[in-house]
C-alpha cells in the first residue's frame, strides 16, 4: 500500500513536469516566433582564439576582425548606368577615406634634409589619404588621426616584434623606414637597395668606402651581400644568382661539370678538405686525374662516358672564398678581397669571365652593380618613430594621413591597388591596447598582448561589434550602431540587413551537415560522400579557387636510386613512366571520386590566374595557354576546325599510349642496368594526416595504375602502392627529403601574378620536384617583333627573336628581368610564360589533375547578391545577404517542415 | 599513516618533477622551424624565437621554466590559444569538461553497479546473457561510433540538441539538457564496465564460504547479499570508482569534438602539435600531477574500505 502511493506521488510528478514542459516549450515558440531579427548563423572547424590585427596568422583569426573593421578602401561591385551589377567587374570605394589619395610625392621630396630614397620627378611614393571626420569605436570615443599613428608605432614596435610588422616593409608595400624601426637596437642587415637611392641610379661612392677590422664601410655601415637570399639577386642576375650563390654551390654543396652542351655530368663536394667526385645519382664515385679527366676508376684507367671537357658550371674560385666567409644565414661581410670576388661572380653571372671584362662593356656599373643586392650591417640606431613613413595631417585643409613609400604604388583609374595591397588596416584602440600589455617573462625578451582576446578587449570600429565570445565554443557579433558606414548611403542604404552573426566552433562535418539540416546553419560545405546527391539542388552554389591539385612525382635521385634492393623506383626518374602516370589518370573521373565539385585539370593554371586583373585576362583563356595545354597532352590542332576545338576535346586520358610508354621506359632502364627483369615496383604516396579525404586519391590512383601495369613487368603483386599518412605539417619537407614517391599537393596564391607564380615551380626553394633542376632544363622560346636583343623598342629587321637558356633564367628574365613587366608587351610575355609552363608539365613531376572549386549549400533562409561569382567580390559577403525570413520566421517555416530541411 | 602518506607525497613530487624534466627535454628536442612565406622575413621570425628565449640551451631554458613557475607564471599561449593565459583558459574550460563527466559518472555508477549485482545474482539465466552481451557491445565498439549513432538518432531524429550549449549556466535545465546526448554517450562504457567488475566479483564472493555461513546464520539471500556479499566485493570496485571521478577532469577528446564541448580534451594535442611551449608543460604538469595524486588517493581508500588493509605497516 505505501509502495503505491508513493508511485502515485511519483507519477504525478512526473506528470506535472511534463506538463511544465510542454507549457513552457509552448511559450518557448512563441518567443522564437516572434523573434524579427537576421542573424546570419555559420560555423567553423577551428576557432580563432585571439583576433589581434597586429598579430594574426591564421584565416578564421582574420575573419574574426573583418566584422568590426573597417579600411580605407575596399572592393565593390561595378554598375551599369542602371545600378545594375556588370559582371566579373569590380570598383573600389573610400570607405574609412573620404575620398581617393592624391600622389604627393613631389611635395614631400622637397623637404628640407629629408633621408627618403625619391625625388620630387618621382611618382607614388608618397600619398595623402583623406579619411572621414567623425568616425566613431563602438563605445562612441572618436576615432582620432593619433589612433593610426599609435597603431603603426604598436605594429612596428620592437619590443613586441609582432607578427604582422613585416606586412609593412617585406612585401609590396614598404613604409619608409619601417623596417629600420622594428630593427632598431641590434645589429642587423639591411637591404642597400631599401636605404639608398640607387633605384635612381644613385650608387654609394666607392671611394669613400673605409675599412675596419678589415671589412668594408660606408658610413660607418658594414658592407655585406648574402649568399642565401636568392631573392635580392634579382634584375637579371635572378636564376643565375640563385643556382650560382644559393643552390647549386651551397644548399647541398655540390658544384656541377658540364659539357659544352650544358648537360651536368659531373657533381662535386668538398668533404674534409678533399674533392670528391659523383655521377648525377650523388652516390657512385668518380676520379679525376690532375689534368682535370673524369674515371669511374680510382686509378683513372677506365674513362666516364660522356664526360670529357667538362667544365665547372661557374667559376668556383671567387665563389668559394665568399662561400667559406659566410655566416649561418648566408651573410658575409664584404673585404677588399672578397668585394672583388663578388664583382668578379656577377660578372660571370652576365657571361664575361671577370669584371674587367664586363666593365670593358658596362663601364663602372660593373663594380657597382652588387650594390643592388648588397646590405649595410650595422647597429641599427634607437629611432623616433617620426622618422617612419606615417604622418597625421590636420592643417584645415587636409584631414588625413601621409604615407611615404621606399617602394612606389603604381595608382590606375580603377585604383585597384588601394584596396588589394592596401585594402587591410592596423588600427587599435589605444587605451585598450595599452592595457593588454604583457611584460616579457623570465627568459624572454619579448612583449606580448592580450588585445583581441575577449569581449573587453576587442573594440570595434566595423560594421559589427563582438557582444559574446565563450573560448572554443561560440562568438557572437552584434551590430555596431556607432559604425560611420550606417550613416552613408552609398556604404551601407540597402545592405547589411544582418543584425547577429553567430559562429559555433563545430568540428565534424556531419555534425554541421545535421545542423544544417535542422535550420541551425545558413550555409555548409558539400563534402563529397553528398556531392552526388546535393551537386544538383537549387541551393548548391559553387565558388573557383586559384589552387591547382596536383600529383607530385618524387625526383629525388638519390632517394630512388638503389640497383640492388629489389624495388624499381628508379624508374621514376624515366620520363617516358611519369608521362604514362599521368596519362593513365581520367581526370574527370579522379575529380568526381576525390572532390566534391572540382573540375579535371591538365594545366598549372587555371581560370583564376589573371595577367590583366582590370580587364579581366585570363592566362588560361588565352591562345598560348591553350595551345601549351594541347601540345603537351598529345591534341594536334590542326585535327581540329579550331584551337577551342581542339582545347576543349582535351581529357589527359589515354590508357593506351600510357602503357606503351610504360613498356617502353621500362625496356630502357634494363637496358641501362637501373633496374631489373624480377624488380617489384614499391612505391608510397605521404600524406599529412591519414583521413578519408586524404586516402581518396590514394585508392583512385592504386586502382588506376594497377589497371595501367596490366600485362607488364609491375602487373598484380609486383606493384606495391601503399599509404602513409603520418607526416603531419611535415609532409611537404618529408617529401622533399625523399621519405616518400608521390604526394598531392598544389599551389594556390599570387592569382593575379601568373608571371610571378611560376615561381612555385621552377624556384628551388619552392618547386616539389627538388631533384627536377630548372636551372639545367633548358627552353627554347621564340619571341616575335622584338630586338635582335631581346628586348622590345630595339631596332628590329623583322626576324623573330629565339633564344635558349634555362627555364629558371628564363622566369627570372620574365619576372624581373629583360621581360619584366613593364619591358616587354604582356601578349609577348604570355608567350614566355606558356614556353615555361609547357617545359614544367613535360616533365611530368608536378602532373595537374584538378582545378579546384569548392561547393556548398545556402540555406533558404537567405540569399546571395548575385548567382555569378565575382573574383574581387566573391559572393558579397555579409554586407550583401538578403534574407527571405527573418528569425522568427525561419523557426517557424523549420518548425512547419517537421524539423528537418530537404536541400536535395 | 602519516608518514607513510609523508613519504608517498615526497615519492610523487620526484616522480613529478622526473616527468617534468623528460616532457621538457622530449618537447624543446623537437625542431623548431621557421616557415616564412613570400613577402615575410624569414630573419625576423628566427629573431623572435631568439628573442622568446627559444634557442638557448634546453637545460638553460629549463631552469628559467621552473623559476618561472615557481613564480606563479605559468605563461601566455603563443603558437596556439595565442594570446591567452595558459592557466586562465584551462580554467575556463575545465568546468565543460566536468560537466558532462560528472553526470557521466552519476548515471553510470548506480546503473553500472546495478546491472552488475543483478547479472550476478541472474548468473548464467538469459537476464545475465542479456546483460553480459550488451557489456561485450559497448566496450567492444569504439566511443565514437554510439557517439554518431546517439547524435544521430537522439539528436537529429528525436529532437534533442546537436550540440552542447553555449554559455556558463552549467547547472540550467537547457545545459542539462544539451550535455544528454555526449553524457549517455561517455556513459555507455563506463556502464560497461562497471556491470562487467561488479558482475565479476559478486560473482566470486556469492559462492564463497563466509556467505554460506551467512545464509545458515539465517540471514535471508537479499540481507547476505547485501551486508556481506556487496561489502566484500566493493573492496576492489571502490578504488576504480575513484579513479573515474579523477579521469573526471581529463576529458574526451573525440565526445567534446562530436558534441561541441568547449572542453580541455584537445588542449594536449594542440599543444604538441602547434609546439606550445607553455601550454604542453602546464598540461603535461597538471595531468601527471593528478595522475600521481589518483594512485595515493586509490591506495588510501583500501585502507578505508577494508579496514585489514593498512598501507605501509611492516
Amino acid at each position: 500500500m505505501k509502495q503505491r502511493k508513493v508511485i502515485a506521488i511519483l507519477a504525478m510528478i512526473l506528470v506535472l513536469v511534463l506538463c511544465v514542459g510542454v507549457l513552457a516549450a509552448c511559450n518557448k515558440d512563441d518567443e522564437r516566433y516572434k523573434a524579427t531579427t537576421k542573424t546570419y548563423k555559420t560555423y567553423a572547424s577551428s576557432f580563432a582564439t585571439s583576433w589581434n590585427v597586429l598579430t594574426y596568422e591564421t584565416q578564421d583569426q582574420g575573419e574574426m576582425f573583418s566584422y568590426s573593421s573597417s579600411s580605407f578602401y575596399e572592393f565593390d561591385y561595378a554598375r551599369d548606368e542602371n545600378g545594375d551589377v556588370i559582371d566579373g567587374k569590380f570598383t573600389v570605394v573610400p570607405t574609412m577615406a573620404s575620398d581617393y589619395p592624391t600622389d604627393i610625392t613631389a611635395e614631400i621630396a622637397k623637404e628640407e634634409n629629408n633621408d627618403f630614397y625619391f625625388t620630387a620627378e618621382d611618382e607614388g611614393y608618397a600619398w595623402y589619404i583623406p579619411v572621414r571626420k567623425g568616425m566613431k569605436w563602438d563605445n562612441g570615443d572618436e576615432i582620432k588621426l593619433d589612433d593610426w599613428i599609435y597603431s603603426m608605432k604598436e605594429q612596428l614596435n620592437p619590443l613586441f616584434q609582432n607578427y604582422r610588422a613585416d606586412s609593412y616593409y617585406a612585401g609590396s608595400t614598404v613604409i619608409h623606414n619601417a623596417e629600420l624601426y622594428v630593427k632598431q637596437g641590434k645589429y642587423n642587415y639591411v637591404s642597400i637597395m631599401n636605404q639608398y637611392k640607387l633605384d635612381n641610379g644613385i650608387y654609394l661612392d666607392q671611394s669613400k668606402f673605409t675599412e675596419k677590422d678589415g671589412i668594408l664601410q660606408y658610413d660607418g655601415k658594414d658592407l655585406a651581400i648574402n649568399i642565401k637570399n636568392g631573392n635580392v639577386w634579382g634584375d637579371g642576375l635572378g636564376s643565375n644568382a640563385n643556382s650560382f650563390f644559393s643552390y647549386t654551390l651551397t644548399e647541398d654543396g655540390y658544384i656541377q661539370y658540364a659539357n659544352a652542351a650544358g648537360d651536368v655530368i659531373v657533381y662535386r663536394k668538398n668533404v674534409d678538405g678533399e674533392a670528391n667526385y659523383f655521377t648525377s645519382d650523388k652516390k657512385t664515385r668518380v676520379y679525376r686525374n690532375d689534368s682535370g679527366a673524369f674515371f669511374t676508376d680510382a686509378e683513372c684507367t677506365k674513362a666516364l662516358e660522356g664526360a670529357d671537357k667538362l667544365s665547372a658550371v661557374g667559376t668556383y674560385g671567387p665563389y668559394d672564398d665568399i662561400r667559406k666567409a659566410a655566416d649561418n644565414n648566408g651573410y658575409v661581410k664584404l673585404t677588399p678581397a672578397l668585394l672583388k670576388n663578388v664583382q668578379d661572380c656577377i660578372a660571370i653571372l652576365h657571361k664575361y669571365d671577370n669584371a674587367e671584362a664586363y666593365a670593358a662593356d658596362a663601364g663602372d656599373y660593373a663594380y657597382l652593380e652588387w650594390q643592388e643586392m648588397g646590405f649595410y650591417g650595422y647597429d641599427i640606431p634607437e629611432m623616433s618613430f617620426d622618422t617612419v613613413g606615417l604622418r597625421k595631417v590636420d592643417d584645415g585643409e587636409r584631414y588625413g594621413l601621409i604615407l611615404i613609400l621606399d617602394t612606389p604604388y603604381a595608382d590606375t583609374d580603377t585604383h585597384f591597388v588601394w584596396a588589394y595591397d592596401f585594402g587591410g588596416n592596423w588600427l587599435v584602440k589605444p587605451d585598450v591596447y595599452e592595457s593588454c600589455k604583457v611584460e616579457p617573462s623570465t627568459g624572454s625578451t619579448l612583449y606580448t598582448s592580450t588585445y583581441g582576446t575577449s569581449v573587453a578587449t576587442s573594440p570595434s570600429y566595423g560594421p559589427y561589434k563582438l557582444t559574446t565570445y565563450q573560448t572554443g565554443k561560440f562568438y557572437e557579433f552584434t551590430r555596431n550602431e556607432n559604425w560611420f558606414g550606417y550613416g552613408i548611403d552609398s556604404l551601407s542604404k540597402g545592405f547589411y540587413e544582418t543584425d547577429r552573426i553567430q559562429c559555433t566552433l563545430i568540428e565534424e562535418w556531419d555534425t554541421a551537415w545535421m545542423a544544417f539540416q535542422k535550420g541551425d546553419l545558413s550555409a555548409i560545405s558539400i563534402d563529397v560522400k553528398i556531392a552526388d546527391t546535393y551537386k544538383t539542388s537549387q541551393r548548391a552554389y559553387f565558388t573557383p579557387d586559384d589552387f591547382v591539385g596536383s600529383l607530385q612525382i618524387q625526383s629525388e635521385a638519390s632517394a630512388l636510386t638503389d640497383p640492388n634492393d629489389g624495388n624499381a623506383k628508379e624508374i621514376l626518374l624515366n620520363n617516358d613512366f611519369r608521362k604514362a602516370l599521368s596519362l593513365s589518370i581520367d581526370r574527370a573521373e579522379y575529380a568526381r571520386q576525390t572532390t566534391t565539385s572540382s573540375l579535371a585539370g591538365f594545366g598549372l593554371y587555371n581560370s583564376m590566374h589573371y595577367y590583366d586583373v582590370e580587364n579581366g585576362g585570363v592566362y588560361r583563356n588565352t591562345d598560348v595557354a591553350k595551345r601549351v595545354i594541347c601540345e603537351t597532352y598529345g591534341v594536334n590542332v590542326d585535327d581540329y576546325g579550331s584551337l577551342d576545338e581542339a582545347y576543349a576535346a582535351v581529357v589527359g586520358y589515354n590508357l593506351v599510349a600510357a602503357k606503351a610508354l610504360v613498356e617502353k621506359a621500362i625496356a630502357d632502364e634494363i637496358k641501362k642496368g637501373t633496374i631489373k627483369e624480377t624488380d617489384k615496383l614499391i612505391v608510397k604516396m605521404g600524406s599529412s594526416a591519414d583521413s578519408e579525404a586524404a586516402r581518396r586519391p590514394y585508392n583512385f590512383l592504386k586502382a588506376a595504375w594497377t589497371t595501367l601495369f596490366e600485362g607488364t613487368q609491375f602487373a598484380g603483386s609486383n606493384f606495391v602502392f601503399e599509404f602513409d599518412g603520418t607526416h603531419g605539417d611535415n609532409y611537404a619537407k618529408d617529401f622533399k627529403s625523399g621519405q616518400y614517391e608521390f604526394l598531392t599537393a598544389g599551389w594556390s596564391g599570387a592569382a593575379w601574378d601568373p608571371f610571378y607564380f611560376m615561381m612555385a615551380y621552377v624556384h628551388p626553394s619552392y618547386r616539389y620536384a627538388t631533384g627536377w633542376d630548372a636551372s639545367n632544363e633548358m627552353v627554347t622560346v621564340t619571341i616575335p617583333d622584338v630586338g635582335p636583343d631581346g628586348k622590345q623598342g630595339t631596332d628590329d629587321d623583322g626576324t623573330p627573336f629565339t633564344t635558349t637558356m634555362s627555364a629558371l633564367n628564363l622566369w627570372a628574365q620574365l619576372y624581373q628581368g629583360v621581360w619584366a613587366e613593364g619591358n616587354l608587351d604582356v601578349e609577348k610575355r604570355l608567350i614566355i610564360l606558356g614556353a615555361l609552363e609547357k617545359c614544367v608539365l613535360e616533365s611530368y613531376y608536378s602532373v595537374p589533375v584538378t582545378y579546384y572549386f569548392s561547393a556548398a549549400l545556402r540555406s533558404y533562409q537567405i540569399e546571395a547578391y548575385t548567382d555569378t561569382y565575382n573574383t574581387f567580390m566573391s559572393w558579397g559577403g555579409i554586407k550583401y545577404y538578403h534574407y527571405n525570413y527573418n528569425d522568427g520566421e525561419w523557426a517557424r517555416y523549420i518548425d512547419q517542415n517537421n524539423g528537418t530541411l530537404n536541400y536535395k | 599513516m602519516l608518514k607513510y602518506v609523508l613519504k608517498r607525497l615526497a615519492l610523487m613530487i620526484f616522480v613529478l618533477f622526473t616527468i617534468m624534466t623528460i616532457c621538457f627535454v622530449l618537447i624543446k628536442s623537437l625542431p623548431l622551424v621557421v616557415n616564412a612565406t613570400v613577402g615575410q622575413d624569414a630573419e625576423r621570425l628566427e629573431e623572435i624565437i631568439v628573442s622568446r628565449g627559444y634557442r638557448k640551451p634546453i637545460m638553460e631554458q629549463y631552469g628559467i621554466y621552473l623559476s618561472r613557475i615557481f613564480q606563479g607564471d605559468w605563461g601566455v599561449g603563443i603558437n596556439m590559444e595565442q594570446g591567452t593565459y595558459v592557466i586562465e583558459n584551462f580554467r575556463q574550460r575545465l568546468p565543460a569538461t566536468m560537466l558532462i563527466n560528472v553526470y557521466a559518472m552519476l548515471i553510470s555508477v548506480p546503473i553500472g553497479l546495478g546491472l552488475g549485482i543483478f547479472a550476478a545474482l541472474k548468473k548464467n539465466k538469459w537476464q545475465d546473457q542479456v546483460i553480459s552481451t550488451g557489456v561485450m557491445i559497448f566496450i567492444s565498439v569504439p566511443s565514437y561510433v554510439y557517439a554518431f549513432l546517439v547524435q544521430y538518432l537522439l539528436c537529429f531524429k528525436a529532437g534533442l540538441p546537436l550540440q552542447m550549449k553555449s554559455g556558463t549556466d552549467w547547472l540550467s535545465w537547457d545545459m542539462f539538457v544539451s550535455v544528454l546526448a555526449p553524457v549517455l554517450s561517455l556513459s555507455f562504457g563506463t556502464i560497461a564496465g562497471f556491470a562487467r567488475y561488479t558482475r565479476a566479483e559478486l560473482t566470486e564472493v556469492l559462492t564463497s564460504d563466509f556467505m554460506l555461513l551467512a545464509r545458515t546464520k539465517g540471514l535471508t539471500k537479499g540481507q547476505a547479499t547485501v551486508r556481506h556479499a556487496l561489502r566484500n566485493a566493493m573492496v576492489p570496485i571502490f578504488p576504480m570508482i575513484i579513479g573515474e571521478f579523477v579521469g573526471i577532469i581529463g576529458g574526451s577528446l573525440i565526445i567534446e569534438q562530436i558534441f561541441g564541448v568547449p572542453g580541455v580534451g584537445k588542449l594536449y594535442l594542440m599543444s604538441i602539435t602547434t609546439l606550445d611551449y607553455d601550454y604542453f608543460m602546464m598540461l603535461s604538469t597538471f595531468y601527471t600531477f593528478i595522475g600521481l595524486l589518483a594512485g595515493i588517493l586509490v591506495d588510501l581508500s583500501y585502507g578505508f574500505i577494508d579496514p585489514r588493509i593498512r598501507m605501509g605497516a611492516k
